[in-house]
């Protein structure tokens, strides 16, 4: 007890050196919080816009085998109608299903009238694909996203074959949903198509026509009134992406088929063993299918490069921060013992046995190490807070829309951070001081200070 | 040498012990520093080396003002003018190619798939390529400037249009390059229908035979992507028009001067062009972002660091003066100043500073050849092909970083000597530091 009220005196006595130690400490902590709280918001955003905005689904549900060959061969290797209601009358009874949602993807040509542009398209429930845009992960990790850029949503339009087109692609085709809607219905002379007047014409006209090949591989074509446009959130499809509804899409592909089941789990962190269990499952009643999590290394390649990147970066600076924290700890703290060698040495010479002494440094080097964390804590939290608050903009690589750059430890790794830092200040205080307090007394008394 | 500065470097050497958690600090630090700008540096000529050479874009790009959405292109006369104005420039200008960009749908064996890429001066993109990826593709050959029909894909469109790609690796040089692959792939036998869009939107089809694969650079693309010769482009798409230039500079250090001057030779033209450095123009929107992300992280490393290294360097200080205060008292009492003093202590730090610097190069040198040897490949985010984990020896900036971490050393030094022999003789030469 006498041990212990010396080392809480001693962090009086010591108050400069421990100050310094408490600073090393805590600049690591906020060093180590940083590392985490960037990567893990990094990794968030870039999770997020996997999940809901790229691939939407937490378990992406295809035909078996279907993953690359659905490209090729779309009418073997998509989910059909029978087997798409089989999946949905066995996922709507799963408690751990939260909602399904039905995807198809085309490709073609979108023309104005004038010119014609490349397009890819995604067909979806569109009642469904409103809980997806708006699910609450992605509101909390991404509020500032917005999918809709202008005019109005397909699940808001009245029209009948309504389509949304990527900003850039709108542009192209020199279509806005910013002017207000005007048909234009004469016949149009190619060799007008560069006069100012015209392209105002078109730019109010929302109607389009689309061209594609159906899962026949035979010609098919479809009109289109463009509702709105949208933001696909990654850049390379910004100029040439469309969204329509499910049943439109399957008009022009000439099909009731679609190319994946998304499903949305109440808990997403069940994600791979559901993936599992549902072609077991599925497989049971002859329906055979793959499924894929969200961040499965071939269904979403780029979420997975880039997570194994910033796991590898993490790592990286982690164990260097650690190790220049701890060499810079050992410094301070072989620093403190070599002034407290003539203090070390009284004590020796009125009886107190080395474990004894280096209990008291461990209790002084803990002491400091529990308000250095706790400083260290507070500090980061407000710094992190007002990061936060300042709403630096950030763009992250890739991806279209602006965001803010933020810091976001989560709770486990300020106590994981700091457990961490106190076993190291303590393990080595205890060691060395244990090693000092070994030597002869005499040498201690004589050649201290 | 000065006498403060010799003490200074005995003193170094005499108390090693004391000093050498603090060398292992700053070592440790600018080795963590220098790795992180070594790899930003390896990042930052990869993206060179894919944007200007293996892209052929080069390093100054023209295309029309309004090339983006409008998608106008510069007409065949312009373009003409264009390359010689660049001819009159041969002695700043390495290479000039023109591109014509290109989309549609092409037949595979089983279903049609879209496609997107460019057409490009075959020959002059040779030069742009240069001697290290004037075979720029893993499999099959690069484009030639014979009069038959040639395409080139990227790997996932070839793997659509019936080329197994799975368990195939190309054959590589260490530094990456690639090799005559020396197989015909299944897809290269069939002749590929294209479709596409005239300039004046009518249909057109063309047949050419896939002759290699490129690396589309980007994930997204692979699926895509599709190159020709430009005369090809041209006459499939009944234009001749170009959509770009792309120039390779022979000394890129110049590069806004040469676009001023070459505007200036240019003169105003009917169609607006607009010249752009490669890293300002809109296809480098993923370089910019990434290499701005790195540069955030790197002053991030450099601020802990510094601050670390100077907490260790206060406390060696602290603990030098303190057992040295007889040593400052005598110093004292024989007429030296507190000035003096405090400059050999700072020394001290300095050198302290630099020894650590020299122990990191070392450190460096070291991680940097084993790094090498190992042959990492990893994936990174958006794109297409694997990249060596490398990090690049950058000797300015370890001479700028050991500078730096020299002088905070030095100053560190300085102010805690300051601090800590501020009182008279006879208080210094009773041992109160």
């Amino acid at each position: 007890m006498y041990s212990l009220r010396l080392g809480l005196e001693s962090l009086r006595q010591h108050a400069r050196r421990n100050m310094i130690a408490g600073a090393a400490i805590a600049v690591g902590l906020l060093a180590t919080l940083s590392i985490i709280g960037f990567a893990e918001r990094t990794n968030a955003y870039l999770a997020a816009i996997a999940m809901y905005v790229e691939k939407p689904g937490h378990v992406a549900i295809i035909k078996k085998d279907g993953l690359r060959r659905r490209l090729v061969e779309p009418k073997k290797y998509s989910l059909s109608s029978n087997e798409w209601n089989d999946l949905n009358r066995y996922l709507e009874k799963d408690p751990a299903v939260d909602f399904t949602a039905p995807y198809l993807f085309g490709f073609g040509l979108v023309g104005n009238g004038c010119k014609s542009q490349p397009f890819i398209v995604t067909g979806f429930d569109i009642t469904k694909q409103k809980a997806v845009t708006g699910h609450p992960e992605l509101k909390r990790i991404i509020p500032e996203f917005r999918s809709l850029t202008r005019g109005e949503e397909l699940w808001s339009s009245s029209q009948k074959s309504p389509i949304t087109l990527s900003g850039g692609l709108a542009k192209r085709l020199n279509k806005s949903a910013k002017l207000p809607a005007k048909a234009f219905t004469e016949v149009i002379d190619l060799k007008e198509c560069d006069s100012n007047e015209l392209k105002a014409k078109l730019a109010s006209d929302r109607n389009v026509q689309m061209l594609t090949q159906d899962f026949d591989n035979r010609l098919n074509a479809v009109d289109g009134e463009f509702v709105g446009e949208f933001s696909t959130g990654v850049e390379i499809t910004e100029k040439s992406a469309m969204q329509m509804p499910l049943t439109l899409l399957q008009d022009l592909l000439r099909t009731d088929k679609i190319s994946y089941l998304g499903v949305f789990l109440k808990d997403r962190r069940q994600a791979h063993a559901y993936a599992k269990s549902i072609v077991r499952s599925m497989a049971n009643q002859g329906v055979f299918i793959d499924a894929y999590t969200w961040d499965a290394e071939l269904w979403n390649q780029n979420y997975f490069a880039g997570a194994a990147v910033l796991v590898v970066t993490e790592l990286f600076v982690g164990v260097v921060v650690a190790i220049v924290v701890f060499l810079s700890i050992m410094n301070t703290l072989t620093i403190g013992l070599a002034e407290a060698r003539r203090e070390i040495g009284m004590l020796r010479a009125v009886g107190y046995n080395p474990t004894q002494i280096s209990y008291i440094f461990t209790v002084e080097a803990l002491a400091m190490g529990i308000i250095a964390v706790i400083v260290g804590s507070i500090f980061s939290m407000g710094l992190f807070r007002v990061i936060s608050k300042l709403e630096i903009p950030m763009h992250f690589a890739g991806f279209s829309q602006d965001s803010t750059f933020q810091i976001l430890p989560p709770v486990w790794s300020y106590f994981a951070a700091s457990a961490f830092l106190l076993l190291l200040v303590v393990s080595t205080n205890m060691v060395l001081s244990r090693r000092y307090a070994s030597q002869p007394i005499l040498d201690l008394l004589d050649r201290g200070g | 040498m000065c006498i403060a500065v010799q003490l200074a470097f005995q003193s170094v050497l005499s108390n090693w012990r004391h000093s050498i958690a603090t060398l292992m600090s700053v070592s440790l630090g600018f080795m963590a520093v220098a790795a992180v700008h070594g790899y930003i540096a390896d990042c930052e000529s990869s993206f060179v080396q894919v944007y200007v050479y293996r892209s052929m874009k080069g390093h100054v790009i023209i295309e029309a003002e309004q090339s983006g959405e409008d998608q106008i292109d510069i007409d065949g006369r312009t373009s003409d003018h264009i390359l010689d104005v660049a001819k009159s420039m041969d002695n700043k200008i390495q290479s000039v190619v023109r591109f014509l960009d290109i989309n549609g749908m092409i037949a595979g064996p089983k279903s049609s798939f879209r496609y997107m890429g460019y057409g490009f001066d075959v020959v002059r993109g040779e030069a742009t390529r240069g001697e290290k990826w004037i075979w720029h593709t893993p499999y099959g050959r690069p484009l030639n400037a014979g009069p038959t029909s040639q395409i080139l894909v990227g790997k996932g469109l070839a793997e659509l249009l019936g080329c197994p790609m799975e368990g195939r690796s190309p054959k590589t040089l260490p530094d990456g390059r690639y090799l005559d692959y020396n197989e015909q792939l299944p897809c290269f036998t069939d002749t590929m229908q294209m479709t596409a869009l005239t300039s004046s939107s009518k249909m057109n089809s063309w047949d050419a035979p896939i002759v290699g694969i490129v690396d589309a650079t980007f994930r997204d693309l692979e699926d895509q992507w599709l190159m020709m010769p430009l005369n090809d482009a041209q006459t499939f798409a009944a234009t001749k028009n170009v959509s770009s230039l792309g120039i390779v500079l022979k000394d890129p250090s110049k590069v806004y001067e040469f676009i001023d001057e070459f505007k200036k030779n240019l003169g105003s033209q009917k169609i607006p062009l607009k010249i752009t450095y490669w890293k300002d123009h809109e296809s480098a929107t993923v370089y910019r972002s990434l290499m701005g992300i790195m540069r955030v992280f790197e002053a991030f490393m450099l601020l802990i660091i510094a601050f670390v290294c100077v907490l260790s360097v206060i406390n060696t200080m602290a603990r030098n003066v303190s057992q040295r205060v007889h040593e400052i008292g005598t110093l004292r009492a024989i007429g030296y100043k507190n000035s003096f003093i405090t400059w050999m202590f700072a020394w001290e730090g300095f050198f302290l500073g630099v020894t650590g610097t020299i122990v990191g190069v070392i450190g460096m040198l070291i991680c940097s050849y084993l790094l090498d040897r190992a042959g990492i490949l990893y994936s990174p985010a958006l794109v297409s092909q694997k990249v060596l984990l490398r990090i690049a020896l950058t000797p300015n900036a370890f001479l700028y970083l050991g500078l730096v971490l020299a002088f905070c050393s030095a100053a560190t030094a300085a102010i805690v000597t300051k601090i800590k022999i501020g009182r008279n003789i006879s208080e210094l030469l009773q041992g109160h530091a």
